[in-house]
């Protein structure tokens, strides 16, 4: 087993992994240290020094996220001098972020609004005056499927780093420096670059900065508050069998998100986040069709089978099986294919059989 | 030609000296550096040969072309050594049609017409003679004394004899064992003891390490690392080779500012020459030894000079730092151990080697032993690059180097460590300087940047001023710094244009404090330091901007109105006629009248009165 280590948070004993920063030790804990450029998925960036804390014996305030931890150290995490600062450094943020939470389709699902609620950060009990609106920040929305607004943009590089480290495609980076830093594809616009709209910054912008287009209903906005229900299901597009959460009003499709579970731990490229369209569209084929005097007409599947089965056969017993070709679906399972290229070769008997999956 | 030895080192230095016999004994040294040139430095060098050759001189007079000699406030600048006696003497300011008069010189009588340089800014042939002598110099020991494009001139000055005895004569850890024992800390800023950097980089056992030089140097008014890059290129090149030996490292690179072409083309040419005499490459001086330099370019972005960001810079991203730790030292360019040191901190490590550490440690202070290069700048006589002992009061430089503040104004403060550092107020100019006498005023040591200020600066707007720079030069990466540097930034604006309150005071003060400790790499730790300080030490100017709406020093524009005075008004109209918005009325000979709402407060009255009838208050 493993050797734990044992260390305090504000006097609280916590056993942890040696691999465990501060942050992740504490919040295996039930101690949240705030935070906004934290995501356990990818690197360490350090940044927006909300999850600061005090270590006995060490000069100075350490970032908990970057922080290991390790046996018998002693770490403040709550103290009124910490926690001024955590003021301070949310004051600042809320003034170079464009506020409009009324219009924002993250609001009540924005980190940032919850940390500026806990602490009390209305308008009024700010210390610094808005500067968002002179920043002349460069928005786009020219991306098919992703909205990026710099005024909310905080500049956390969780895009950047998911784009990058997630998904391997390094579409994202920061142009400009200082208090003019934007996230940028490195284009003029989104739609010029490489980007192929997977949409892996947008889960993991913690504010309304990044977010997906309505795809799935233009003409209703929708908010995370405003899903009735989520269901985790299986993605239909390939064989690799994503795990994807299925948000719905009234039985309709508003918003797709990768889940965190095997075998793609939160990702989702963009037909499984963008291309479930599909499954409330009139013209989706909900039953089986036969052509009868020329003419598709639907029909029940054990007739449609039956139908299938003796033509088949038919055709085997007339022409031969080499005069049957089998083409099966990417979109079917890794079992189902295998399946069908058994049922192609020992039933029908031939190797005539392919798939389309050369995505 | 190749050297393989020691051995074969002194053979060729003593050849070197024979072969100079032939020359004069009298050493003329034109500064040819960045700064000379531009003040005409190479049409004085072109009159110098030409007299020499005109009148059959060569057999008296030896031309050396040296990089920077510091003496900015007077170029171009020559200096006349004669070799056999050792006397020498300097000349500033320097024309074209000088140069007979200054070859004439006997050394005795002082020629008239020409300015001969104080005596502040002579130095010693050795650093620790310093009893008649203000400076001494070890990092800048050949810059302005040697041609640095000719590797046999830093040869003959010893060069590369403290390398060969590395590799010959020491184990690896007895290097780092001298410069620890020097107590040599890094002249970058932080000053950290450089032999622990070196052992923390020593004890990891990969097999690939790298020393990086940190020749970023970026700080307004700082140039002492260009002045030993334009100089004295190899004594860097030496060092690095020695670190590489010491912690094992095959690899070195400079990260040198684009913005340094004469350096760059100086240390390209450097590096040649070593490696065609074998001091850089494979198997230095016949050991198993190799170490080779490469030179990187930064875009200018003041950031870089963090040693993370320079890091990350040279693998190709952007230059943002990343927290610590880890160090480099332990996980640096391509995640393996790297030294990063400065240019000056470098330029000391040969002599340290070659003299030892015992007698490094006789110069200096107990803590801070050596000496350190500061560019003075700002409200001062002389201007200038100058290395003096730490342990040198502030005094002392201002005004015995320095020659005090420039016309006859009242001293008010100096601006160590560039903008990072802090304001040092007149109570405290007997201090004598090192990384921790700074430190604990509130300032730091920085690089060396000395910006002296007087009566006329207004203290906030000096903070404000250095803080512009931080925040133009922040990148973006932690809040504290982006946006915190922006919002203080706005809030001694505020202060400056009269609109400032008890409560921005309050949070200019707290989110000073913030910035300081939350921030992620030293660029943010330090932006505030000049508020703070200026804050602590000048706390009544801000308190007048606030309350009474003054700037004593009548910088702040929209604090500031101009009048007349009427009494010693004569009626002339040149106010009248220069006010751009005719904002002066008045007859001929008859006092006028300066109608406050209409005035833009551009001053052009206040410079041209010639009866000083104009107050500004």
């Amino acid at each position: 087993m493993e050797k734990q280590i044992t260390f305090t948070i504000d006097g609280k004993t916590i056993k942890a992994s040696p691999k465990d920063t501060i942050l992740t030790a504490a919040e295996k804990n039930g101690i949240v240290i705030p935070n906004l450029c934290y995501n356990k998925e990818v690197s360490c960036t350090a940044a927006c020094r909300l999850c600061i804390v005090k270590i006995e014996g060490r000069p100075g305030f350490h970032p908990s996220c970057a922080m290991k931890a390790a046996d018998g150290m002693k770490v403040k995490a709550f103290t009124d001098e910490i926690e001024k600062q955590r003021r301070i450094i949310l004051d600042l943020l809320l003034s170079a972020h464009n506020d409009d939470c009324i219009n924002c389709k993250k609001d009540g699902d924005c980190e940032l609004q919850d940390l500026a609620f806990k602490y009390n950060l209305g308008r009024d009990s700010r210390d610094f005056p808005p500067i968002w609106e002179q920043l002349e920040e460069t928005s786009d929305s020219t991306s098919q499927v992703l909205d990026y607004d710099a005024t909310k943009c905080i500049q956390c590089q969780r895009c950047i780093k998911a784009c990058q480290e997630k998904q391997g495609k390094g579409i994202l980076t920061f142009a400009n420096r200082g208090i003019k830093t934007t996230v940028t594809t490195g284009y003029p616009q989104w739609n010029a670059s490489l980007c192929d709209g997977c949409g892996e910054c947008q889960q993991a912008c913690p504010v309304g900065a990044l977010t997906m287009k309505p795809v799935y209903s233009p003409n209703n906005r929708v908010r995370q508050k405003d899903i009735e229900k989520t269901t985790t299901t299986t993605c239909p597009y390939c064989g690799v069998g994503c795990q994807i959460d299925v948000s719905t009003i009234n039985n309709r499709i508003v918003k797709v998100d990768g889940h965190n579970d095997i075998p793609n731990h939160g990702s989702t490229c963009v037909k499984g986040r963008f291309g479930l369209d599909f499954v409330n569209h009139p013209e989706r084929l909900t039953k089986p069709l036969i052509r009868k005097d020329g003419k598709f007409e639907e029909a029940e599947w054990n007739e449609a089978l039956k139908y299938t089965a003796d033509r088949l056969v038919k055709i085997k017993t007339e022409y031969g099986s080499n005069s049957v070709c089998g083409l099966s679906s990417a979109r079917c399972t890794n079992e189902d294919n295998y399946l069908f290229q058994k049922f192609m070769r020992s039933i029908v008997g031939t190797n005539n059989v392919d798939h389309c999956a050369r995505l | 030609m190749m050297i393989k030895s020691l051995q074969e080192l002194s053979e060729y230095t003593e050849e070197l000296s024979d072969s100079r016999s032939n020359t004069g004994d009298i050493n003329v040294l034109v500064s040819l550096g960045t700064c000379g040139i531009a003040a005409g430095a190479e049409e004085v060098h072109k009159a110098i040969r030409k007299t020499i050759n005109e009148n059959n001189l060569g057999h008296r007079f030896n031309v050396i072309e040296t990089g920077c000699m510091g003496l900015c406030f007077c170029e171009p600048s020559i200096e006349l050594e004669d070799t056999k006696n050792g006397k020498s003497i300097i000349f500033g300011n320097v024309k074209p049609e000088n140069s007979e008069k200054i070859l004439n010189t006997d050394f005795q009588s002082e020629p008239k017409e020409i300015d001969i340089i104080e005596k502040g800014w002579y130095y010693p042939d050795e650093a620790e003679n310093t009893d008649n002598y203000l400076q001494a110099k070890i990092a800048l020991r050949n810059t302005g004394r040697i041609n640095p494009e000719k590797i046999d001139d830093y040869i003959s000055h010893s060069g590369y004899k403290a390398l060969g005895r590395v590799i010959q004569d020491m184990k690896p850890e007895d290097v780092i064992d001298e410069i620890t024992k020097s107590g040599l800390r890094g002249r970058g800023g932080g000053g950290f003891p450089t032999g622990k950097k070196w052992t923390f980089a020593a004890a990891q056992s990969t097999e690939e390490k790298f020393v990086i030089c940190n020749a970023d140097e970026g700080d307004p008014g700082a140039f002492m690392d260009r002045a030993v890059l334009e100089g004295d290129p190899h004594s860097v090149l030496e060092a690095m080779t020695i670190a590489g030996y010491a912690i094992n490292a095959t690899k070195g690179f400079i990260y040198i500012r684009a913005e340094y072409p004469l350096a760059i083309e100086r240390l390209e040419l450097a590096i040649n020459q070593s490696r065609e005499m074998g001091f850089l490459g494979k198997n230095i001086f016949n050991s198993n030894f190799s170490f080779d330099i490469e030179l990187r370019f930064g875009a200018g972005a003041f950031v870089c000079g963090e040693e993370t960001a320079l890091i990350n810079s040279i693998q190709g991203l952007r230059g943002m730092p990343s927290n610590k730790p880890p160090y480099p030292a332990v996980e640096g360019l391509w995640q393996k151990p790297t030294i990063v040191n400065n240019v000056e901190t470098f330029a000391n490590i040969s002599t340290i080697i070659r003299k030892g550490h015992e007698w490094f440690r006789k110069i200096g202070t107990e803590d801070s032993p050596g000496t350190k290069v500061f560019a003075l700048a700002g409200k001062i006589q002389n201007v200038g690059l100058i290395e003096v002992p730490m342990g040198t009061t502030l005094k002392n430089i201002i005004y015995d180097i320095g020659n005090g503040i420039a016309d006859n104004k009242k001293f008010k403060a100096v601006q160590t460590g560039g903008p990072s550092g802090g304001c040092i107020t007149p109570d405290y100019l007997n201090t004598p300087i090192d990384y921790d006498s700074l430190k604990k005023l509130g300032s730091m040591m920085g690089s060396g940047g000395m910006i002296v200020m007087d009566e006329d600066d207004c203290m906030v707007d000096i903070a404000r001023f250095f803080l512009d720079f931080t925040v133009d030069e922040s990148c973006g990466k932690c809040v504290p710094c982006r946006i915190g540097g922006k919002q203080m930034c706005g809030l001694l604006e505020k202060i400056t244009k009269g609109k400032g309150t008890e409560k921005d005071l309050r949070i200019l003060k707290s989110l000073s404090e913030t910035i300081k400790n939350a921030s992620l790499c030293g660029l943010g730790m330090t932006a505030p330091n000049p508020v703070i300080s200026t804050m602590k030490y000048f706390a009544h100017e801000y308190e007048e901007h606030v309350y009474d709406k003054k700037c004593r020093a009548g910088k702040c524009q929209e604090l500031i109105t101009y009048s007349v005075i009427p009494d010693k008004c004569v009626g002339c109209t040149a106010c009248k006629k220069i006010c751009p918005v005719n904002c002066i009325s008045g007859k001929v000979k008859e006092p006028h009248f300066i109608n406050s709402d209409k005035c833009i407060k551009c001053g052009e009255c206040y410079r041209v009165c010639k009866f000083n009838a104009i107050s500004k208050s």
